[in-house]
């Protein structure tokens, strides 16, 4: 090489050979250039391949179509319409045909002829007329005479001639009718049928050509409104995603059948793994209905899903898993974590049941009282443990110890953590709250219980309905599974289970009563089943309204259920009076922060004792701290999730050290003390979890963000909701979902009422607690108030064993719950006057008679007329109550389609459904299904009451109206005896109420 | 500068090269026509009435037979009326002629490959003198069936289904008729008239058409099966499901008999 240089440079400038020199270089540039070349038109854009593939499957996809299509009017079917319709050419052609055309052919000629003749004879007619006139004006009655004569013999003679044309004309329309006509219409029918097939067809090959024509090009979504750069400015983003996932909203790709069509020769594709990977890439939006209220063209791509919009150079670039890219995509589950971001007091998605679940085990884990959380209402106010206030007057301290050192060894399932106290710090807190509760006031009404019967209290205890909070006897809490040792021993937590959650809904809400005689005694128990607040105000027990018996009954029961061994060997406390400990006590309930989920007296004015999270799903693994824990322990942890359906999120670079957001907040989930290390203690205490709780709690971690979203995107139900976000955690709070379904969830009691009463399926709903869709809707705002103060005063579903208990709410959170319900249907509270509401005669009257028809009364009773259908019908509301308590639009909404607003209700659908409505009866306001809905209400709605007629008819004694719809009912039914006595017996079983009609 | 416009010649070359190539790619679907012949393998299969075999046979009753279930139909004078011309007035839950079980649902349960497409006609469920006709009823999924109310009085349609889509229908007229359907397969679906508490009648929705319904003289019979092995089941609504196993040739008749106790 140097020799080659010194050669060179020994040489004169001019004797120097450049030609090597650039033919290097220009083999140089070439290869240069063809890379240019390759790496635009190929390299750097691998969407063009993805777009080729769709397109050839879509053209294919059509291509199957076309075939069908034509497969359905098979090659025989397609003859065979084609010789019919030469049949029906040569029928109308033919000859037996020919002689009736020929024949229709003469007529028309005949009676073109006649009416020639007739026209000639009424110019003759008009001749002899005019005739007549001039003659009769030149004073010359002779020949006027015979003028008019002749005029009258021509005029008989065209009405001869009418006559016949009109005949003729008869004979030639039969003629057409009985033998033309009835081939012509079937080979027009035939034709359009035809045509309409071949017409789809059509259409079809135009889809496909333009599919094949479908130019390869950039997809993209603009969101000119949804980013603002840090200085506030708004700032576009571009999603691509379509560019790849082109299948997403194409109709074509709707049917996922098509991913099925898998094999050798003439399917789609040749191997599973073919069509799974076609069906991730070009298949349809999993959720099809979410786009529907979620369009794709205002919310693009990414702000849910993540990833980098513009990005299409790579698959792994596209879906931001890249170095220094904070948002990639959210896989699995967490992709719902996004629902948080614009439906920030929502917790209830039914398209996203694990950042749902999350989230309410945020509140059911009381993780609110140590940390600042999204959309808690004022913790101050919202404990999830239970007020210490008078506990010394409800246990021992033995059973406080116990309790408090293991929980779990307890009641497996309790939401209460273990702090790990040892012995002496145990002690301690006892000391201080047996201390703090010495000067409590509280006492038992009574210090003796009344004697109850055990058997009675058993049935009494779930008729009433306590376990649609409470596990008890064979009904056992919701989701119920067992914590096991961990078997693994690379596993970094002592036990765990991988299914189930405590979510506090349904009979997972109270506590598990199966041992409770071994906890309280009966004097306490009587009274707090009797009025659970008056040992706690601020008790979520409601109140059941027992009688004595009731009370002494269910006391009696529930102390037999014991469970001695808790205490067999109680520990020995000594004396707990101990100032010094009393005091430790105190600092050590300051430092762990008990007051978060209890009220504790002396500690009322007490902080959260821990970090905010309001901002935790944007920390990444750099601001977590992992303790001792090493690479090997942070993947088995990875892969213990990822082996389950519970798997965790993936992340840029996550093999490498396994320290990411994923692992470090379930591995805290599931054993929060495992970051611990000799110079940094934890104190956030054990929750174990199981792997379905962690992760459904690092779903909606991970959602806790405070990303700034334009207003525009959120809050779907505009002024209303903040009340709807309040009404999700009050009526969650307070388990109202553990009996009613809410928006379609909920109700979960209605699973141990079919067990308890046996009954299958729908047939539960008439004696479960109402379904509360459309309550704002539905409810007159003052019934509501005064149903919810004291559900006793005016009961609606009298047959009900199961109990609507009281609450106790003060007036503000009623007020509340009615904005929420009522926020809901896009309803604000306000006064209404609901006393009058007129209708004319003539709708009350059709409405009597579609209240007959429909057999309105067969399961509703209408005031004090019991329904005809007694015992056996299906039990139904009194109707008397619709005035006073339904809002007269609802009643409307509610009888067009019952089944839309309650599915699976009684009700039957009278008028069709919403989307195919139709009359109930033909005969009755001229069959307009909306009159008739309205008058049914009409009458339904003033059973229990006046509420005016029209404003024309307000004097009209509105009795008189009976009596004429009486006959009208009668005459139709006359045919009928059997019927018409029916109607009659209905008639008259009519309530009085009609005269309060007016 | 010899290779310089060599180079450019070739790249201009190479891009009309790739233009060409995109440009000329054939129409894949112009011969498409020509296999219109064969079938696809999703396409749906067809009853083989003239080579397909038949079961047949007859559902027994050995045990005692449960006294009749009494109705009482007052609340409803059109009912009470009807019901008292057809006697007796007893629900249609057990019917027992001679030892022979009516109303039990036989249905291949296992063996059946492919997808049928369901029949044109739409099933019947009459509801005539406040009973359901028929009690059973067996159709393919995504097959209608017409309801309809033959009586002067109202009846509401209620199935309670645990995979299909629910309703509950009300006809308030006489020779009123709604078509409907169940697109899943479904055995056995409750329907109930909830006016009249006694009315109650079953669908059998299959995804295919081999199933049969006993008559009142106990038999019943399954044709057009393609040659094969098969899991008969046989359902009654008080009694329970049985099975059988089954073998048939092209063309022939089995008979079987399923008994009760």
């Amino acid at each position: 090489m140097i020799g080659w240089f010194n050669k060179r440079f020994g040489t004169s400038i001019e004797e120097r050979n450049y030609g090597a020199l650039y033919a290097g270089f220009s083999l140089l540039l070439f290869l240069t250039t063809l890379w240019a070349v390759y790496n635009e038109v190929d390299g750097r854009r691998p969407w063009k391949e993805y777009q080729a593939d769709f397109r050839e499957l879509k053209v294919q996809v059509l291509l199957n179509k076309r075939r069908e299509l034509k497969g359905k009017l098979s090659k025989d079917e397609l003859q065979k319409t084609d010789s019919l319709l030469e049949i029906y050419d040569e029928q109308l052609h033919g000859k037996k045909l020919a002689g009736f055309q020929s024949q229709i052919d003469d007529l028309a000629m005949t009676i073109r002829k006649t009416s020639q003749k007739r026209a000639n004879l009424k110019s003759e007619a008009d001749n002899r007329n005019y005739m007549f006139e001039h003659s009769s004006r030149e004073q010359d009655p002779e020949a006027a005479k015979k003028y008019k004569d002749q005029r009258i013999d021509l005029e008989h003679r065209m009405a001869d001639l009418d006559k016949t044309i009109d005949s003729m004309d008869k004979i030639r329309a039969k003629l057409l009718a009985d033998n033309i006509t009835p081939i012509a219409s079937k080979k027009k029918a035939l034709e359009s049928k035809r045509d309409s097939i071949y017409g789809a067809v059509a259409d079809l090959e135009k889809k496909i050509d333009e599919a094949d024509a479908m130019p390869l090009q950039i997809q993209q979504v603009m969101l000119n409104d949804y980013d603002r750069t840090n200085f506030g400015k708004l700032q576009m983003r571009a999603d691509r995603c379509q560019s790849c996932h082109m299948g997403i909203t194409d109709p074509v790709f709707a049917d996922t059948n098509i991913f099925n069509d898998i094999g050798k020769g003439r399917h789609l594709f040749r191997t599973k793994d073919e069509a799974a990977h076609a069906r991730k890439v070009f298949g349809p939006h999993p959720h099809p209905e979410m786009l529907k209220s979620h369009n794709i063209e205002r919310f693009g791509c990414t702000p849910c899903h993540g990833g980098q919009p513009m990005s299409v150079d790579a698959v792994d670039h596209a879906h931001g898993f890249e170095s220094h890219w904070e948002k990639p995509l959210l896989t699995g589950a967490y992709v719902q974590g996004a629902c948080r971001k614009c439906h920030e007091g929502d917790y209830t998605f039914a398209m996203a049941d694990k950042v749902s679940e999350g989230r309410k085990l945020f509140i059911d884990f009381g993780c609110f009282g140590c940390h600042e959380g999204p959309s808690i209402p004022d913790w101050k106010d919202y404990k999830v443990g239970p007020s210490l206030m008078n506990i010394g007057r409800k246990i021992s301290r033995e059973w406080a110890f116990k309790w408090i050192q293991n929980p779990q060894s307890w009641n497996e399932h309790t939401r209460m953590p273990n702090f790990k106290f040892n012995d002496e710090q145990t002690k301690a807190v006892v000391a201080y709250l047996f201390d703090a509760t010495k000067s409590s006031q509280y006492k038992p009404v009574s210090a003796s219980v009344p004697a109850g019967d055990p058997a009675r209290g058993a049935v009494t205890l779930k008729e009433v309905g306590c376990f649609a909070c409470h596990a008890v006897d064979e009904f056992e809490p919701r989701g119920k599974f067992k914590f096991v040792p961990t078997a693994d021993k690379k596993l970094l937590w002592p036990n765990g289970a991988q299914d189930g959650n405590r979510v506090a809904e349904g009979n997972n809400f109270g506590p598990d009563l199966n041992k409770i005689g071994s906890k309280v005694d009966a004097a306490w128990l009587f009274d707090w089943v009797k009025n659970p607040k008056h040992f706690n105000p601020n008790s979520r027990m409601p109140i059941l309204r027992l009688t004595d018996g009731e009370a002494a009954d269910i006391t009696a029961y529930l102390m037999g259920k014991k469970d001695p061994s808790f205490l067999a060997s109680p520990p020995a406390l000594g004396n707990l009076d101990d100032k010094k400990l009393v005091e430790k006590g105190a600092s050590i309930i300051r430092e762990y922060g008990c007051f978060g989920c209890h009220q504790i007296p002396g500690m009322e004015n007490e902080g959260k004792v821990s970090v905010s999270l309001a901002d935790f799903g944007t920390k990444t693994a750099a601001d977590l701290y992992f303790g001792y824990l090493g690479e090997e322990q942070l993947h088995d942890t990875r892969a213990h999730f990822d082996k389950g359906p519970y798997k965790l999120g993936k992340v840029y670079m996550h093999l490498e050290d396994g320290e990411d957001w994923f692992v470090w907040t379930a591995l805290k989930m599931k054993n929060s003390r495992v970051f611990q290390t000799d110079a940094i203690a934890q104190k956030m205490p054990v929750f174990n979890m199981t792997d379905e709780e962690a992760y459904a709690m690092t779903v909606a971690l991970r959602s806790y963000t405070k990303a700034y979203i334009p207003a525009s995107f959120k809050d779907p139900l505009g002024q209303y909701q903040p009340a709807v976000n309040d009404g999700h955690f009050l009526t969650h709070w307070n388990n109202c979902v553990g009996c009613h379904k809410i928006q379609g969830s909920g109700g979960f009691v209605l699973e141990n009422l079919r067990t308890l009463m046996g009954i299958k399926g729908d047939d539960i709903n008439p004696y479960g607690p109402p379904n509360l869709n459309t309550a704002g809707a539905k409810i007159q705002e003052p019934w509501f108030y005064n149903f919810i103060r004291n559900p006793a005063s005016t009961p609606v579903r009298t047959w009900l064993k199961i109990r609507m208990p009281t609450y106790g709410f003060s007036p503000s959170e009623i007020s509340r719950l009615d904005k929420f319900f009522l926020g809901l249907e896009g309803q604000s509270l306000q006064f209404t006057d609901y006393s009058y509401y007129p209708a004319t005669e003539q709708t009350l009257a059709a409405g009597q008679q579609l209240w007959e028809k429909l057999k309105c009364q067969q399961c509703h009773a209408a005031g004090s007329t019991p329904s005809l259908g007694g015992a056996t019908a299906v039990p139904a509301p009194n109707l008397a109550l619709a005035g006073g308590r339904l809002k007269p639009e609802w009643i409307v909404r509610w009888i067009s389609d019952p089944q839309a607003i309650a599915p699976g209700t009684k009700m039957p659908n009278f008028f069709g459904t919403l989307q195919e409505p139709a009359a109930a009866d033909p005969t009755i306001l001229g069959g307009d299904w909306k009159a008739q809905v309205s008058a049914l209400r009409d009458y339904v709605w003033r059973i229990g009451g006046a509420k005016g007629t029209g404003s024309s008819a307000t004097q009209a004694d509105s009795s008189s109206m009976h009596p004429a719809a009486a006959p009208a009912v009668e005459a139709k039914n006359a045919a009928k005896p059997a019927d018409s006595a029916a109607k009659k017996t209905a008639m008259r079983s009519v309530p009085d109420k009609k005269l309060s009609m007016r | 500068m010899k290779f310089n416009r060599f180079s450019l010649a070739a790249a201009l070359i190479l891009c009309s090269a790739i233009a060409v190539s995109s440009c000329g790619k054939k129409h894949r679907y112009d011969q498409d026509d020509a296999e219109e012949g064969d079938t696809k393998g999703g396409a749906a299969a067809v009853v083989d009435t003239v080579n397909g075999a038949t079961v047949t046979g007859k559902i027994l009753f050995t045990g005692t037979a449960p006294a009749q279930v009494p109705i009482k139909q007052e609340s409803d004078p059109v009912c009470a009326a009807k019901a008292s011309e057809e006697k007796p007035e007893v629900t249609q839950e057990v019917v027992i002629n001679d030892g022979k079980l009516a109303n039990v649902f036989v249905y291949i349960s296992k063996g059946i490959d492919g997808t049928y497409a369901p029949p044109a006609q739409a099933a019947m469920l009459d509801q005539q003198g406040c009973r359901y006709h028929p009690h059973v009823l067996g159709v393919v999924a995504g097959q209608k069936i017409q309801f309809r109310n033959s009586d002067a009085t109202l009846h509401n349609i209620h199935p309670v289904p645990k995979n299909n889509a629910s309703f509950n229908l009300a006809q308030a007229s006489v020779g009123k008729v709604d078509e409907k359907m169940f697109d899943k397969p479904e055995v056995m679906i409750p329907i109930s008239c909830d006016v009249h508490g006694w009315m109650r009648s079953y669908v059998g929705v299959l995804n295919h058409p081999f199933f049969s319904v006993s008559g009142s003289d106990g038999s019943f019979s399954i044709k057009g099966l393609p040659p094969g092995t098969y899991t008969i089941t046989a359902w009654h609504e008080k009694f329970g499901e049985q099975t059988q196993e089954v073998t048939v040739k092209a063309k022939e008749t089995k008979d079987i008999s399923i008994a009760y106790k």
